[in-house]
């Protein structure tokens, strides 16, 4: 399998391409996804010498994060999947951190400016305040990504015209 | 298997051992056909296109010419397979016949993308004039219920949909990804989270294609929705409808332009809107102000609009002034004819743009005048600026009506003088909400 990893759910972006147990890893930190992720992928693309289409798998977190943020990899693993007709998996955020890491009791918090999005492995949501999930124990927000890997192994490709955003919150106007 | 084999310094002979031959003459950057012959024995079975398409495939940076005598009608139509185009005439050429003269050029396509404010649209472009394809996805019907354009919902949807309307468009034109020339998309201005989705997209296929990316402006393909299917006379003057801009352009040839004027408050879309909200209309308003207005009669008394000698306009007196009339209405207890008060304000809004860009037109002597923008597409506008054209003796173009709300055939027209300048964009183009032309 050899995969295109995308992760644009806040303000590192990070790109793996992962042949078989190779993983190549670029991150950058950017206030503007727009300006950084294609250029990126392009530089990665051609220090190995590789094109898009030998890929046969792409993996994109789809949020919680930034909407914007979320939007961009989405669009651009949408595009590349549809194109090349190549499947296309999605992970949410808190997901990807949580498999990542090997505790027990495991939660993943991702703070944005007025709250909390709190994962665990039986449910996601956001919230104002951490009070009611003091048992549990925070994992680090990092990814490791043959663990994601393994992961995805064991869940199925997603229709690309059918791929959405995980936004957890609920905004105004959809309340 | 072709051969060449040079003659002399300008002439070469590309042959195919027992069947043919062309010889072809090499002057500066001219390349010119001078002789096709294939043996009599092997006509029709596709030579002479397959030696051809070797000189063309291999001249790429040479303009291509040759004569045909206007009575070979296979030959003629051989060429035009080929892609050359009949760009003159020599009479009496070949005796009492006509030669034709042709030069060779490639159909130009170009997927476009426009994903500015609440339509997701992708459309194929031959040429910069030809509508092969196009697809509008309108989320109209979702944000009704908000009475306006929800800026987080419209990028939602984008995403969503964008997969969809390039897959429809493309099976719409029976084309490929690798047909395209070109990727191009509306960058700027616009709501920032919808302008992105498209960008992105038309960035990727960029990228996967190794083909070039345009940007484009949007309000410079408002006015290139005058190409499609319609050649520009310069010097023109170009007016603006629409529901987020109200401008005068000057336009001395297709690189050179000048703001004369704008708005100096809200658009006139954006003023129909509003107008339409006061009186409770459903969104988007202005097309329910229109269709009231044709039922009613100009009865209440409106405002002049900036009466000056500018080339600005102004739309939020007039705006007030209904506000105003509407609430004492209601104060004393009375309703307003809707009916009357739409047509009312649309006559006075349709004078204050006649009369601006009447102004422009004399002022500049220019004849010729293309209307533009989602405002466009309202008849009575349209009725009234083409009579005072016709007034003055100014031609007037408006694009049909479909290409004056937002879709990406206005941006793939608008793209194609960008692609055969090769003002090309880089993967690292970012949206833009507010840009100038």
């Amino acid at each position: 399998m050899n995969t295109l990893f995308i992760d644009t759910h806040d303000e590192l972006i990070t790109v793996s391409f992962i042949f078989k147990n190779n993983i190549f890893t670029k991150e950058v930190i950017s206030e503007s996804h727009s300006t950084h992720l294609l250029p990126l992928i392009n530089d990665m693309l051609n220090e190995k010498n590789i094109k898009l289409n030998d890929f046969n798998r792409i993996v994109v977190v789809n949020g919680p994060g930034s909407f914007t943020g979320i939007r961009i990899g989405l669009t651009v693993a949408k595009t590349i999947s549809y194109s090349l007709n190549i499947p296309i998996y999605t992970i949410s955020s808190l997901k990807a951190y949580l498999v990542s890491s090997d505790i027990d009791n495991k939660m993943c918090v991702i703070e944005d400016s007025k709250g909390y999005y709190v994962g665990t492995n039986d449910f996601e949501i956001y919230t104002d305040s951490l009070e009611d999930y003091k048992n549990y124990n925070r994992v680090d927000n990092k990814l490791d990504i043959l663990k994601i890997m393994d992961y995805i192994d064991t869940i199925k490709p997603v229709n690309v015209h059918g791929v959405k955003a995980n936004y957890v919150k609920v905004i105004e106007a959809l309340k | 298997m072709i051969e060449e084999i040079k003659i002399n310094e300008f002439d070469t002979k590309y042959f195919i051992k027992d069947i043919g031959y062309v010889i072809i003459r090499k002057l500066y950057e001219h390349l010119d056909i001078t002789d096709v012959y294939i043996n009599e024995d092997k006509r029709r079975q596709g030579y002479a296109y397959k030696i051809l398409k070797y000189i063309i495939d291999n001249n790429s940076n040479y303009k291509i010419m040759l004569e045909v005598n206007e009575i070979n009608t296979p030959a003629i139509n051989l060429y035009k397979k080929l892609g050359f185009k009949k760009i003159s005439e020599r009479e009496k050429y070949y005796k009492d016949k006509t030669a034709l003269i042709m030069e060779y050029s490639k159909d130009i396509y170009i997927l476009a993308i426009e994903s500015s404010c609440d339509e997701t649209s992708v459309s194929i472009v031959k040429n910069g004039t030809e509508d092969i394809a196009t697809i509008i996805n309108s989320q109209i019907d979702i944000h009704k219920n908000y009475g306006g354009v929800v800026p987080e919902i419209a990028s939602r949807k984008h995403m969503e949909n964008i997969t969809i309307v390039l897959d429809e468009c493309l099976k719409k034109a029976n084309m490929k990804f690798e047909d395209m020339d070109a990727f191009a998309c509306t960058y700027a201005p616009g709501l920032t989270g919808s302008l992105l989705v498209g960008l992105e997209c038309a960035k990727t296929l960029s990228l996967i294609y190794n083909k070039p990316f345009i940007k484009v402006n949007h309000m410079l393909g408002h006015i290139s929705a005058n190409k499609i299917n319609n050649t520009l006379k310069y010097p023109l003057i170009s007016l603006i409808v629409s529901g987020g801009h109200t401008d005068l352009i000057f336009m001395e040839d297709e690189n050179n332009s000048k703001y004369l004027g704008s708005t100096l408050d809200d658009a006139i879309g954006e003023c129909y809107d509003k107008v339409a909200k006061i009186l409770g209309l459903e969104y988007p308003g202005g097309p329910n102000v229109e269709k009231l207005a044709l039922s009613g009669k100009d009865t209440y008394k409106m405002p002049i609009i900036l009466n000056d000698e500018s080339y600005n306009f102004s739309f939020s007196g007039i705006k007030s002034h209904v506000n105003n009339l509407v609430h004492n209405e209601h104060q004393r207890g009375n309703e307003v004819n809707k009916e009357d008060l739409c047509r009312s304000f649309q006559d006075a809004v349709t004078e204050h743009l006649v009369s601006k860009t009447k102004k422009a037109l004399l002022d500049y002597n220019v004849k010729y005048l293309l209307i533009a923008g989602g405002v466009a597409s309202n008849s009575h506008i349209r009725e009234e600026l083409q009579k005072m054209c016709n007034s003055i003796n100014v031609e007037m173009h408006v694009p049909d009506k479909k290409y004056c709300t937002d879709n990406a055939t206005m941006i793939g027209a608008a793209a194609y003088p960008l692609y055969l300048k090769g003002e090309f964009a880089t993967l690292d183009t970012n949206a833009k909400s507010n840009e100038n032309i």
